[in-house]
Parts: C-alpha cells; structure tokens; sequence
C-alpha cells in the first residue's frame, strides 16, 4: 500500500516544525474571529455578498476581461495575455529583455501566480539577479526553499533558523531578535530596490471599470517593487477581476480580517497606471499579465467555485491536517484546503490523485471561508473522480463492502465473523493499529437486546 | 491562434447571472471632532501618533522631504534630501478614514510617491474636514490617479508571527489634522 | 448538481420543526410519536450499548421506536472515499429498508445524519434532502426537551464532563442541543477546554491512511481536554469518540469515552 504523499511527508517533519505552524496558526485563527467580529455587524451577509460577487465575476469572465483590458490600455497600461505558464514565462522574459537588455537586478514582490508558472528559476537562467522582497519570500530564497503557506510563507521556520541564514549571508551579526532581523533585511534590500530596473507583483484584485491593479501588503515592499524600478510586470490570475471599485471596501475587510487579523491591511496600492509627465517617480511602464494556465478550464467544470478564492489563508490556519502535516507536505504551489481543491483542478486528479484523501472533511475551512467556498464537497467530488478513474488504490475493498451492505443476510453474517477482526491482516487495519488500539465490543450486542424484547 | 483569443474562446459566453446590489452607504452621521477622535484611538492602536505643527520643529531637522502642499502649508521650501536618504517624509493626503485610520494617498504634480515610503518617519497632513466616516465613502472620491491607502506604520510578522513595525516602509506614522 | 447549502437547510429544518410540533403536540392522550432508528454501523459493530442508550431515551421521550433489522450502513465510508457506486448501493438499501417509510428516522450520530441529509443528494442528482434527525436535534428541536426529565431514584455519581461537540454536527446545523440536554443532568458538570471546535482527527478512512496525522490530531485534542480535569469525553458521534478511545487506550491516558445517549439513560428510572 502507497502511503498518501501528505502523510509521508508528515512523518518526517520535525516536531520543532510541527510546533511553529501550529502556534501560528492557532493564533492567526483567534486573530481573525476577532478582526471580523469588529469589522463586520453581520459577518455572515458579508461572506454571503462577496461570494455572489466572485460568482458573477466568474459567469461574466468574457465581458469583463476586455473590459479591463480597454481600460488598463486607457490608463496607459499595457496588457498582455498567457494561455499557460510557458507563455507567460515568455511574454515576460521578453519584457525583461526590452527594459534591461544587459541583466540586472529584478526586485519581486510576493506573488502566488508567479509561484505557480515557476517564473524566477526561469528569469535566473536567462541571466537575471532575481530578489524577493518579502521577508518571508526572501529567507525562503536564500533558503533555497519554497513557501510553505500563501500568506506567511516561513510559517514552518523559526527565528533561530532565519539567524542563521542571515548570518550565512551576511546580512549583519548573530541576532534572533525578530525586529533586528527584519531591520537587517531592510538594509539589504534597500540597495536592490535602488538598483533594480524591473519590479516584479502579482495582483490582489483588478477592477474592470477602472483598468486598475489593486495589491495589497503590509511591509512596503510591494510598494518599493512597484514604484522604484522603471519598469513594473505585474501577474494575475484570470478571476481576479472586480467589476466595480465601489466593491473593492468589502473585499478589502475581508481579506485584511481573514488573512492577518487586521482591519485593514497597511498598504492598498491602486495603481492607475504608468508615471505621468506631471509626476516625479514612479515606473514608466506598467504591465499587465492576465494568466488562464488551467483556470477557464476549471471555470466549465465542477470546481469552479474554487476561482472564487482571494488567497486569505483561512482555511490553511485552521485545517488540522495543515497544522499536523505543513505546507510542504501538498507537494505544490497551493497548500492546505485551498491547495488540495485548486493543486489537482488547475494541475489535473491525475498529476495529485491523493492530494484531495488529506483531510477529516471536518468543513473548518467552509467555515472561515470569506468567499464561502464550499471545499468540502469539492474535496469529496476529486476522490470520487480519482477513484472512477482508477488512479488511487483504496485501501478497504469497497466492492466487497457493497456485498455486505446491501442485504440484512450478509450484514449480520458480517457481524459475527467480526470477532475474529483481531486475528486477521489488513492495511486499514495496521493503519489505525499503527498509533492506536482497536476498538473492541463493550457491552450489550445491540441486536440481541432488541430481539429480546419483543 | 494569440493567447488573448484561445483563453476567451475557452471562457465560452458570459452568463447572465445579475447580482446582488450593495448595501447603500449609511448617512453621516458623526461630527468632525467625533470621526477624528475614532481615527486616533485607531492610529493608536496600530502604533501610529496623532500630534500637532510644533512637534514638526524638531522633527524637521533631520533630513527630510517635503511634498508642494505641505512645504506651501509650513512656509517651506518643497523637495529636499534625496528621497532614499530622507529620514522623514511629509505629505498632505487626501483623505482620513476614521473606522480604520486610513490615510488615502493620490499621486501626482509636487507629489513623490515614494516620500511616504523611504523615509522611517511618514508625517501626514490632513486638513481637519477631510475626514470620512467609512472607506465606502472614501472611494466615492477616488481620483484617476494612483492612490495607496495607508493604514499604520509598515509591518511583519512574518519571523514566528511576532510584530515588527518599519520592515520596509516607514515604521513610525504621524498624522497632524491641520 | 444542485447542492444546498447547510445554511439553507437550516432554514428549512427550522420550518418542518415547527410543522412537526403543531400536527404531534406531545400532549398525554396525543398518539405517541413513532421514531424509525437508524442504529448505525459502528453502534451495531461494536457500541450496542448506545443504540440501547438511544431506544430508552427516545422511548422515555414519548416516542415509539421501530428498527428494521436488515438495515445495514449509511454508505458513508465508501463516500468519504471516493468510491460512490459501492456508496449507492449502500444508501439505496438504507433508503429500500428504512427511509422508504415516511415515519421520522432518527440516529445517535451527526455524521450518519450529514451523509443521509447532504451526502445522498451529491449521490443522487434529483434527491432532494431526505429527512433524517440527530438524536439531540429531534428530542430539543423537535419534541421540545430542554430539561431531561429524570425518574431515576438514585442519582448517579457526579461527573465532570469534556463535551467534544463533532464537526458533522455544525455542518447539519446542530446548535448545542447535546450540551443543552447534558447540562441539564444534576450530576453533571461540563468542564470547559482550550479548542474546543477543532476536529478529532478520525475523518472516516483518513485514520488508516494518514494514521500519524489523524493520530497527532487526536493527541491534540486529548491533551487539551485532559489539562481540564475532566473524568470523561462525552460526544455525539461514535467515530470520533472511536478514534480517541483507540488513542487514550495506546496512551494509557486515564480518562473514558461515553455517548450523550447514555449519560440522559442514567436518569431513567426502571
């Protein structure tokens, strides 16, 4: 029996690890129920009326992305569009390669899209110095590590672990304070940003009646990435449009509140285009790459809903199987509920069959979701894809299940053989003897009380 | 087939899904003085200060930036130190938002955008009437141009979830009504 | 697929609640409520003493009970696993033996609960949700219990009770029922604990399959409850008090597992 991919790699996890996540996690959990009790008078209406946002988004996906495209172009935008990670890999290689021909430095922002189409080891290869910004994102690339959550991506490290990395660096002397190490990493990266002739974001939201791209931040380096340089690419998934400004306040609480316990995150940048002639800073070219890469393909299909997503983090802080197991255990971009749903729609069942069996189905991550993203039942629907397409082996021999389970007869048989359950080999049953005891029968037999009295 | 084409021919036809209206914005319904004392107990909150014009005397000794509006407003010279090399960034915003202390921020002539970032100091001007209650209202007065809402000093936690103030950003905000 | 959500359910559970109290009053004199029980496999397997719990209580309540012996599973298992042609047969058996009546069938778990009510419908496409009642749910929502009436003569030892309130439970729109009913018994007293929401770590399959995880999860929870000096877990779901039982017996941790049915049958006189 092949052990799920999320399980093995739970197994290997340091208990140092399993406790960092859990921490922050448990906090960040406590910290949004809090954030949103003050933001919200009815929370529930709120989750309610940004779902039906993102449903209409994703129904009129046709009108309002030439819509954002006229008005970006308007804005002095230019938009630019990649039917999968190669293409956009391209367009903006080409980009790079017009702004600096000779190389450089190119300052990135966080980005999940850029994550997921790979786009710095390509941008290396081609001879560009590629740096993250993003404290967490920049330990992760010293690291040479990945994320292992979409809003703190060194949930899985702790501040002896990113000491010493600086001090591998050289970024300053030994210190675990955490406001030192961050002080350190601003300096460094202070000169990139000053050097730097590209910046590198994705995209929090972007409105179609405006043509404008709205990214959302707390530490000021998506700001620098997209001010400083001269020129700014900035990467977005296809659902990522709103359709009006005057729906940006609801999003904004909701994200602030889900993702970090904020009321609202410290820096919105709604960016309206390149520098104007009136104006003294700021890039002078601004691009914008709209990313399907799988996305229109899940739209017509039964996973839809999970393009409502505004990559909060809810459901990653307060899943138990993501608190036991960490990011890295999904073996993709996309972790936690979220991860498990959106790794195998974009990606296909067939790429991470298992991915969709790592979870108790518990719903936590339906509850917290602002956008009300029913993943439960989507987490239901991939195992049952993956299993009529034969590409799990079940552990329990359902078939045979079938034959007990359909006639009185063969149940009560099934019963009495039951005793002789101990004594007898089966992969389900090592599993949960592994690290518990098998349940044995307390009491009265259930049916013979019941015969005995009538 | 250009990408542009093949990622709409996959999105097919738009449905006709209508949606729900948003709620209509509240009244007003607080006075000036009230909005801006929820905007201090805000700021507060979130590691920012509230002060007066004289707490700028001292401040404007160090190498700072001034934005046209601000340097007319304190009778000074606009421009200054290099803005990398700024200490203190001072900029009139447009607006304050009292239920999150939020500052918006639009770009343009006299206005560096990057004076409200570099700099470790973020003073902010706010003529005392340009105070909204809610950020439904603040949007019905954005500009066409680029706008940043700022919301407290610049923050991490992303070493072990424990707050840093000043990552990046400014990491000390002061909002002078004026 | 048309799948409704639990929010709407809720709202729809709430008006057929209020139908059931106006046409069955539980008035002496008023014919007794009939209540099909759906056991359950785990009770049947291995907890007899729960589904006996539940005869008695639901029995105590006013209400006839009648049990079809050839009932088997609710198809759960093979459902939470992907594999829904062997979770058909199942249901369609349990729907041919005891949902085919009409009468009100009720069950001591939320889980098998949830699977009739919102499983059987992404079974079946034009299914829309069957009615089917947890046992706290029908004797608080339905036949207005809010004390439990106690007949015993000897009151049972004083208890403190760790109440794990399931998460198939929230997902049905269980709101407390269980603790109500429990809180309402003299010689207990619930003891509060820290993450008192979060999951068991059971999941069905998913305890065989990812046993560290489910079994870390578990460790979890048990050590937050046993740091509130309870004697014992109380629950509504067999399966998750299953997979802690399994943990507190390999830990040889000293606290028991019992079933909300059988705290409410202690105060039931002969």
């Amino acid at each position: 029996m092949k052990i799920p991919s999320v399980e093995k790699f739970s197994r290997d996890l340091a208990t140092e690890t399993v406790e960092s996540v859990r921490s922050a996690s448990v906090a960040k959990v406590d910290a949004r129920s809090n954030a949103l009790k003050i933001a919200f008078d009815d929370l529930e209406g709120a989750r309610t009326q940004a779902a039906q946002i993102k449903d209409y988004v994703l129904d009129n996906l046709p009108n309002l992305l030439p819509q954002l495209e006229l008005k970006c172009r308007l804005n002095g935008i230019e938009v630019h569009w990649a039917k999968n990670a190669s293409s956009a890999r391209k367009t903006i290689l080409e980009i790079c390669k017009a702004a600096a021909p000779e190389g450089g430095s190119i300052v990135k922002a966080k980005s999940m899209a850029t994550e997921e189409i790979h786009l710095n080891k390509h941008l290396i290869k081609n001879g560009y110095e590629v740096v993250e910004t993003d404290l967490g994102e920049y330990v992760v690339q010293i690291d040479d590590d990945t994320p292992s959550h979409i809003v703190t991506p060194i949930i899985h490290k702790n501040r002896k672990q990113v000491a010493k990395s600086f001090e591998r660096e050289g970024l300053g002397p030994y210190t675990e304070v955490p406001s030192e190490l961050a002080m350190q990493a601003r300096h460094h990266l202070r000169e990139k940003f000053r050097e730097a002739k590209i910046g590198i974001s994705g995209v929090n939201f972007a409105v179609a009646e405006s043509g404008r791209i709205v990214l959302v931040e707390n530490e000021g380096n998506n700001r620098l990435s997209t001010t400083a340089p001269d020129v700014h690419i900035a990467v977005m998934g296809l659902e990522k449009v709103l359709p009006s400004e005057t729906d940006l306040p609801l999003f904004l609480r909701l994200l602030a509140g889900s993702a970090t316990g904020q009321q609202m995150t410290t820096y919105i940048h709604m960016i309206s285009g390149p520098r104007r002639k009136d104006e003294m800073d700021g890039p002078k070219e601004v691009h914008l790459v709209i990313l399907d890469n799988g996305r229109s393909k899940v739209l017509n299909g039964p996973y839809k809903e999970i393009l409502r997503c505004i990559r909060c983090g809810a459901c990653l802080n307060v899943c138990p199987v993501y608190r036991q197991a960490s990011g890295h255990a999904y073996n993709n971009v996309y972790s936690g509920p979220l991860g498990a749903v959106l790794g195998p729609a974009l990606e296909g069942v067939e790429k991470l069959p298992d991915l969709a069996k790592a979870s108790t189905l518990c719903g936590s991550c339906e509850e917290v979701c602002p956008v009300k993203i029913p993943i439960p039942r989507m987490l239901l629907q991939l195992r049952e894809e993956a299993n009529r397409k034969g590409l799990v082996k079940e552990m329990i021999p359902w078939s045979m299940f079938s034959v007990g389970s359909t006639s009185g007869f063969r149940w009560r048989l099934g019963l009495k053989m039951l005793p002789l359950a101990p004594i007898a080999k089966h992969p389900a049953k090592s599993g949960w003897e592994e690290f518990k005891d098998l349940p044995t029968k307390e009491g009265r037999d259930f049916r013979k009380w019941w015969n005995g009295r009538s | 087939m250009g990408d542009r084409e093949a990622i709409l021919t996959n999105l097919g036809k738009a449905g006709k899904k209508s949606r729900l209206p948003l709620p209509p914005a509240p009244m007003p319904a607080l006075t000036y003085d009230a909005l801006w004392e929820i905007f201090a107990t805000k700021l507060e909150a979130l590691g920012g200060r509230i002060g007066n014009l004289q707490d700028l005397e001292v401040i404007l000794s160090r190498p700072h930036v001034l934005d046209v509006e601000s340097a007319t407003r304190l009778g000074r010279k606009s421009g200054g130190a290099d803005v990398w090399a700024a200490e203190v960034g001072v900029t009139t915003v447009d607006l304050a938002i009292a239920e999150t202390a939020t500052l918006m921020l639009s770009t343009g002539p006299g206005r560096p955008r990057l004076a409200s970032l570099t700099p470790t100091l973020h003073v902010a001007l706010v003529p005392k009437e340009r105070i909204v209650a809610t950020m439904s209202e603040a949007f019905t007065q954005l500009t066409d141009r680029t706008t940043v809402l700022i919301t407290g000093p610049s923050r991490t936690a992303d070493i072990e979830g424990i707050l840093v103030r000043g990552v990046h950003g400014p990491g000390d905000v002061l909002v002078i009504p004026v | 697929m048309r799948i409704r959500t639990y929010a709407r359910y809720d709202a729809e559970v709430s008006r057929s609640a209020s139908n059931i109290s106006q046409t069955e009053p539980m008035t002496t004199g008023a014919p007794k409520p009939k209540v099909r029980l759906m056991l359950t496999c785990l009770c049947d397997a291995f907890f007899g003493e729960v589904g006996i719990a539940t005869v008695r209580v639901l029995e105590h309540a006013g209400c006839t009970v009648v049990f079809d012996k050839d009932q088997t599973c609710c198809g759960q298992p093979p459902f939470n696993s992907g594999d829904w042609t062997a979770a058909r047969l199942a249901a369609g058996h349990l729907m041919r033996t005891t949902l085919i009546h009409k009468d009100t069938v009720v069950t001591p778990s939320a889980s098998c609960a949830a699977m009739v009510r919102e499983g059987y419908p992404m079974l079946y496409t034009d299914m829309a949700h069957p009615e089917i009642f947890e046992l706290g749910e029908y004797l608080v929502q339905h036949l207005k219990i809010e004390t439990w009436p106690i007949t015993a003569k000897k009151m049972p030892a004083k208890t403190k009770v760790a109440f794990h309130s399931s998460c198939h439970g929230r997902g049905i729109g269980l709101k407390g029922e269980q603790r109500q009913l429990l809180a309402s018994l003299p010689w207990v007293e619930l003891v509060p604990f820290d993450q008192g929401e979060q999951c068991c770590g059971f999941g069905g399959a998913f305890s065989a399959n990812h046993p560290s995880i489910s079994a870390g999860i578990g460790m979890e929870k048990l050590k937050n409850i046993l740091e509130s000096g309870a004697d014992e877990i109380v629950g509504g779901d067999m399966g998750c008090l299953m997979q802690l039982n399994g943990l507190i017996k390999r830990n040889k941790l000293k606290i028991k597992t019992r079933h909300f049915s059988q705290l409410l049958a202690e105060g039931i006189g002969e």
